[in-house]
């Protein structure tokens, strides 16, 4: 068989067509005794699932969840591109962050990840699962972590345009169009920004002291947004050492000609596909490790206009909605369930060591809502992450006591961040593990 | 843990419906002052929940574990403001009390308490978000970064398109400090945009650039002997006098001197006539006939015809490799040739590149009319980077389009009469400096006797160039501290100027740069402020980010050196003048679009299964909206305008999308007439199609509208779990009309009150569209069939009684009896965006005393305006 990344440094993801050099990355033999990389990756879509009865004659070919528990479960219609990954795969029932089970709609962005208690107050917004595991899993990348969305920023509270939140609870802004993304993660490195790296040193310091004279002489209010400003430029200055530590590595090589980098959510399937393709590579070339992509917003935008890749008018918000006849939400939920398989098989067709990039990452794909809006009932799917320890192959249930933080403490866990608790955890949950 | 508070309680109670009367009475005398809502609780509350409330949830029985004897009774202030929350949310909903409780109360008691517990929850949410009626200090949005960096650099490129885009505050604006966070990617951007920037002038000594230059004289490719190549290049032509394209291909030589081994550059010419010394280009091809005025415009390029809008006569130069990172001078000699009634023609000319096959991303470059008859040379110049220049395909040409933008539109002028523009040549400079280095260098490292003396010379930058990036004198220290940066960096640096773009980088990361702080001179101990006065820099800031989005300018700053900006009489004669400069774009544009949310026109998608539309259309929509404020303001018109006006600001484009016969020209300001159906801008596309779903109208969307926007008094946000609208559901409900669904909707108990607040207002809008076209009888013809069997009934009554037959007649109620209530929406949007912050409390002081002085001004905009700018919240930290 022809391993083309051994013969000419060369590797192709296959659906995309993609071109890159990896002139480092152990394929070439630089460390291939090492431990498996380890990778997490946090997905979200908007707006809950399709949920007929279990009873009704349509429930398999319109509902999300599948049907009976264990390994001999049946799978729903909508779930088909994901069938040749079976034993890759888990789905899971029954978990969601208890404190904001009685939530209105439209927030689940902005505590998927975290499992704050942000009912009442923003106050306790915290640390979010990807930020947790990347201040282990991130310090051997150019990037720390990847922030995605399809609306990039961060909006405004209760309607987050990311997932991702810091260790003080701050919204961390999401990358959305995709050339940029592209510059920053594989643009070549110019004269200018090797100048800035060299400088940006004493530059911070600079702004550091500048910032602490100017706090001393701000009120109380002022001074929780100045403490902000510190916290971002202190993290730039975390950024800069990195950054230093890889100055003398070039970035990956990617041809982004090969990428539509100047679609946009207008066309939706492409810009799902790009954006999808941009995560995979951020994990091939090994620049993070960490990565979450919020595909939808829960507000009004262009985001809501989606289904149109499968020739419906209806907005996403109002295919939600549907109380009866299931079969447009269906299949327009089965859209977006066939562009994150498209990304989950692209991580299992590229050979990692001794298996695939996907065993080395685990993929936490699901939305914060169940049956139109309910705040109860996440769906959740779990793939990868067979080298720390995940087991797949069945569709578990737990019973609406379960905080999804449980999970999120057994992730942690897994890769490499030991935790005991994780927000409003009660236990960890083992039986998604071998 | 024990029982002991709950035991004790119990005990004090003897009856159960005596019990909790007792407890309120008690508990609500001791609640602190609930501003302004002295007797909501204790009127509208209390009775209800001690009558309908107290036996479930009392002292005898606790269902679901509430027991309302228990709950703070201050609302406002107090622990259980979520908890009143969600009995609101019942009770707003019929849920409760149940339908099967021994006690119901009326529909009115209801809507009483609801209304009571609404009005108190909305203060409990302004509490909960207060600064204390004082202004926090925050990041410049991205807009005001970008404009910050034009004015502080003199460069006017587009810096901030990489940030992340910002969000917007609840009610829409953006500059509102509680939304503004700055995050590590900021910070990252914030580096690297400066250093870009700084590069760009800050430049290192070298040779001039050679300008790379191309003139065209468009005869030459209409020589009359026909065979005969034009001068200095071959020319291919088509088709005769009128009506024909021509194009040539420019060599080096006398008209064009490249940069190095550029590919030569391509004339063409389409349907312009042909006249002595040049070409005639009128808004109109020659062949074009008048015909139907509202036949759809000619699509060209792109699915969505969205390519470039070349249907018109038009004179392009297509060029490669432009040197695109420097300025582009573009030169036209021209003169006009007036049509019927003394029109005249525009001159108007885009840069863009093409994408694909008959798609191109362009951009207006400069719109003017030419008012002389004798030729004259119009200058114009562009920074490359700004347009979608020679982007990321450097084999494809990018061009220059010259056009004629008097557009014989929805007149009936035939082509003799339009107005032509008589062009006699064009010339294109690349690389053009007035002088070198550019001024911009010159600005930053000026000539100086201390040149030679590094250490005294960037003293000299520094002391210059700080000020003005922190927009206020700076210390000795502060000086001293960037001094001993740009030390520490010169060694590592490779000459003087990349040192200085360092040092200079490290001014614009500063928090001094960046955020907008009013901080006190001294350190404060304890994190408490007096109330102060802003200084006359601190309020120069606010002036200039409130009318410019930018930074001040010299004469804000010589004012403020002076000391003299806060005297009233200077503060409004420097807000009139700041009006007057065309920098107050930046208010009539952002504080247009966030007041309005305009941005809801590009969130909706128009349902092609509906309209026939073209996507560009959209951006005239927005600029509708943008340039009806600004000629308010120009024209120092009243705000009952934005409600109703005799004039709207149209252009022959808008005009056909609003079947309004007569308009030719560009975007002018046109009087209506009834008939017209236009007037405010409640009847512009912006809103009536933003609140629509992009097919059909959306009464609600634009009731919540016009009670957000308009009258400043937003409906609660709905309850928990309520759905939308729902389709129609039974074979009888799909033969409804929107307005009967709305109705049928609004008599479900759990959706009434709410909905009897706002629909009525939507209603009104029902005689336009989605589009925001009029319709009136059972057909629109404007939709395309199925859909165009509808039934328009504007008819309406407000829950208050008014009944309206029509827009005309909630526009009348607006401006009579709700008159008041507008103006101060209108106050209090200009002063929430001007102070960066939500309006509180503590500012209705200011906010009557402002309305009382715009009601003594006769409502004048401009007024509105000044009165924020006097006003004590403006003034003060």
């Amino acid at each position: 068989m022809q391993k083309p990344w051994h013969l000419n440094r060369r590797t192709v993801l296959k659906s995309a067509g993609v071109c890159l050099a990896l002139p480092w990355l152990e394929c070439m033999g630089a460390d291939a005794a090492a431990a498996p990389k380890k990778r997490f990756f946090a997905g979200y879509f908007a707006y809950g699932v399709p949920m007929p009865a279990d009873d009704a004659p349509d429930r398999l070919d319109h509902g999300w969840f599948p049907l009976g528990e264990g390994r001999d479960y049946q799978l729903p219609k909508m779930h088909e591109c994901l069938v040749p990954m079976k034993e890759k795969v888990t789905y899971l029932s029954g978990l969601s962050h208890p404190s904001m089970r009685g939530t209105s709609a439209h927030k689940g962005a902005d505590y998927f990840l975290t499992g704050a208690n942000i009912l009442k107050t923003y106050d306790k917004q915290s640390i979010s699962i990807d930020q947790h595991v990347a201040s282990s899993l991130g310090n051997e990348t150019r990037f720390q972590s990847l922030v995605m969305s399809s609306f990039g920023g961060v909006n405004r509270p209760y309607r987050s345009a990311t997932l991702s939140f810091d260790r003080s609870g701050r919204p961390i802004p999401s990358m959305n169009e995709p050339a940029e993304i592209f510059r920053r993660l594989f643009g070549r490195t110019t004269e200018s920004e090797k100048n800035a790296l060299a400088s940006r040193g004493s530059i911070i310091d600079e702004v550091l002291g500048e910032a602490r004279d100017l706090s001393r002489r701000l009120g109380a209010a002022d001074r929780a947004k100045m403490d902000e400003y510190l916290a971002s430029v202190r993290e730039v200055e975390r950024m800069t050492e990195r950054g230093r530590q890889w100055q003398d590595t070039p970035k990956p090589e990617v041809d982004g000609d090969s990428l539509a980098l100047d679609v946009n959510p207008t066309s939706p399937r492409e810009y799902l596909t790009v954006m999808y393709d941009l995560l995979a590579l951020a994990f091939q070339t090994d620049s993070t490790r960490v990565a979450t992509y919020q595909t939808a917003s829960e507000e009004a935008g262009l985001t809501d206009s989606f289904p149109t890749a499968v020739g419906l008018r209806t907005s996403s918000h109002k295919l939600s909605h549907e109380k009866k006849d299931f079969a447009d939400v269906a299949k327009y939920i089965g859209f977006l369930n066939e562009m994150h398989a498209n990304f989950v098989k692209k991580l299992d067709s590229i050979q990692e060591g001794d298996g695939t990039l996907l065993d080395n990452t685990l993929c936490f794909y699901g939305c914060a809502t169940s049956k139109t809006h309910r705040a109860v009932n996440y769906p959740i799917i779990l793939s990868g992450g067979a080298n720390m320890g995940f087991r797949h192959g069945s569709h578990l249930h737990y019973g609406d006591h379960v905080p999804l933080s449980n999970l999120f403490v057994t992730i942690a866990n897994q890769l490499d961040q030991p935790t005991k608790a994780f927000a409003d955890s009660t236990a960890d949950v083992t039986e998604v593990l071998g | 843990m024990t029982n002991e508070p709950d035991k004790r309680r119990r005990a004090r109670f003897v009856s159960r419906s005596a019990a909790a009367v007792i407890l309120f009475v008690v508990a609500a005398s001791n609640a602190r002052s609930t501003d302004g809502e002295p007797d909501s609780f204790s009127k509208g509350v209390q009775p209800f929940v001690a009558r309908y409330c107290a036996s479930c949830h009392g002292p005898k029985e606790q269902k679901a574990s509430l027991r309302f004897d228990g709950l703070d009774p201050d609302v406002v202030h107090g622990r259980d403001t979520d908890t009143w929350q969600e009995a609101l949310d019942r009770i707003n909903v019929g849920e409760m009390p149940p339908k099967d409780a021994a006690r119901q109360p009326s529909a009115a008691e209801r809507r009483a308490a609801v209304d009571a517990l609404t009005r108190l929850l909305r203060r409990a949410a302004e509490e909960r978000r207060s600064t204390d009626g004082r202004n926090v200090l925050r990041r410049m949005t991205a807009y005001e970064y970008d404009n910050t960096l034009r004015d502080l650099l003199h460069l006017d490129l587009r810096f901030a398109t990489a940030l992340p885009p910002e969000g917007a505050a609840k009610e829409g604006f953006k500059n509102n400090s509680g939304v503004l966070g700055t995050s590590a990617l900021h910070i990252e951007y914030f580096e690297r945009i400066a250093r870009s920037a700084l590069e760009r002038v800050v430049l290192v000594p070298e040779e001039r650039p050679a300008p790379y230059l191309v003139r065209v004289e468009p005869e030459l490719a209409w020589q009359d002997s026909d065979d005969q190549p034009a001068k200095g290049g071959k020319r291919k032509k088509q088709g005769g006098r009128k009506g024909s394209r021509a194009q040539y291909t420019i060599k080096s030589g006398e008209h064009f001197s490249p940069g190095n081994g550029a590919k030569p550059p391509l004339f063409r010419l389409d349907h312009g006539e042909r006249a002595d010394d040049g070409i005639l280009l009128a808004g109109d091809r020659p062949g074009d006939q008048v015909g139907d005025p509202f036949a759809p415009e000619r699509k060209t390029g792109g699915s969505q015809g969205d390519g470039r809008s070349g249907y018109q006569p038009e004179f392009c130069v297509e060029m490669y490799e432009v040197p695109y990172d420097a300025p582009v001078l573009v030169r036209v000699r021209c003169a006009a040739v007036p049509g019927a009634g003394g029109t005249l023609p525009r001159l108007s000319f885009e840069l863009g590149s093409f994408r694909g096959a008959n798609v191109s991303d362009q951009k207006e470059a400069a719109n003017v009319e030419v008012r002389s008859t004798d030729p004259k040379t119009y200058e114009f110049v562009v920074e490359g980077a700004n347009f979608p220049f020679q982007s990321n395909k450097p084999s494809r040409p990018s061009y220059f389009r010259i056009f004629n933008d008097f557009r014989r539109g929805t007149s009936d002028l035939k082509y003799e009469e339009l107005p032509k523009l008589h062009v006699d040549w064009v010339e294109i400079v690349g690389n053009h400096y007035e002088s070198w280095p550019p001024r911009q260098h010159q600005a930053i490292l000026f000539d100086s006797p201390n040149r030679e003396n590094e250490s005294v010379y960037v003293r000299e930058v520094l002391e210059r160039f700080m000020p003005r990036a922190y927009r206020r004198p700076v210390t000795a220290a502060e000086v001293e501290s960037k001094l001993a940066l740009f030390q520490r960096l010169r060694d590592r640096e490779g000459s003087f100027e990349a040192t200085v773009i360092s040092t200079l980088t490290a001014v614009l990361c500063s928090p001094n740069f960046l955020l907008l702080s009013e901080p006190e001179d001294e350190a404060v101990a304890d994190g408490t402020l007096e109330r102060r006065k802003l200084d006359d820099y601190e309020l120069a800031s606010r002036l200039s980010y409130f009318l410019w989005s930018s930074m001040p300018d010299e004469e804000l700053f010589d004012l403020a050196a002076k000391g003299t900006l806060h005297e009233p009489d200077v503060l409004v004669a420097q807000t009139r003048r700041m009006l007057d400069d065309p920098k107050s774009e930046g208010f009539s544009r952002n504080f247009t679009s966030q007041w309005l949310d305009l941005a809801g026109i590009r969130r909706l998608a128009v349902n092609p299964e509906y309209f026939d539309f073209r996507e560009k259309t959209k951006d005239l929509f927005e600029e509708e909206s943008i340039r009806f404020v600004r000629h308010v303001l120009d024209a120092d018109l009243g705000i009952a305008n934005f409600v109703d006006s005799d004039f709207a600001v149209l252009d022959p484009t808008l005009a056909r999308h609003y079947r309004i016969p007569g308009v030719a020209g560009g975007f002018e300001v046109r009087d209506v007439e009834e008939r017209h159906h236009r007037g405010g801008l409640l009847t512009q596309a912006s809103m009536l199609f933003g609140n629509s779903t992009g097919a059909e109208t959306h009464p609600v969307k634009r009731g919540v509208w016009v009670l957000e926007r308009i009258l400043d008094d937003p409906p609660p946000p709905p309850p928990p779990n309520v759905p939308d609208l729902p389709e129609p559901e039974s074979t009888d409900e799909a033969g409804l009309s929107l307005k009967e669904r709305l109705e049928a909707h609004a008599r479900v108990a759990s959706c009434r009150d709410c909905h009897a607040k706002i629909d009525p207002w939507g209603v009104a809008f029902e005689n336009y569209n989605a589009l925001g076209q009029w319709r009136e009888g059972s057909v629109d013809p404007l939709v395309r069939p199925p859909h165009q069997n509808v039934t328009v009934d504007p008819t309406t009554r407000l829950q208050t009684g008014e009944t309206f037959e029509n827009l005309d007649d909630l526009k009348a109620y607006v401006l009579g009896a709700k008159r008041s209530q507008f103006r101060r929406a209108v106050v209090r949007k200009v002063m929430a965006y001007g102070l960066g912050r939500y309006l509180e409390f503590s500012d209705r002081a200011a906010v009557d005393s402002i309305c009382e002085a715009v009601e003594r001004d006769g409502d004048s905009f401009r007024s509105v305006i000044e009165q924020v700018v006097l006003s004590e919240p403006f003034r003060t930290k």
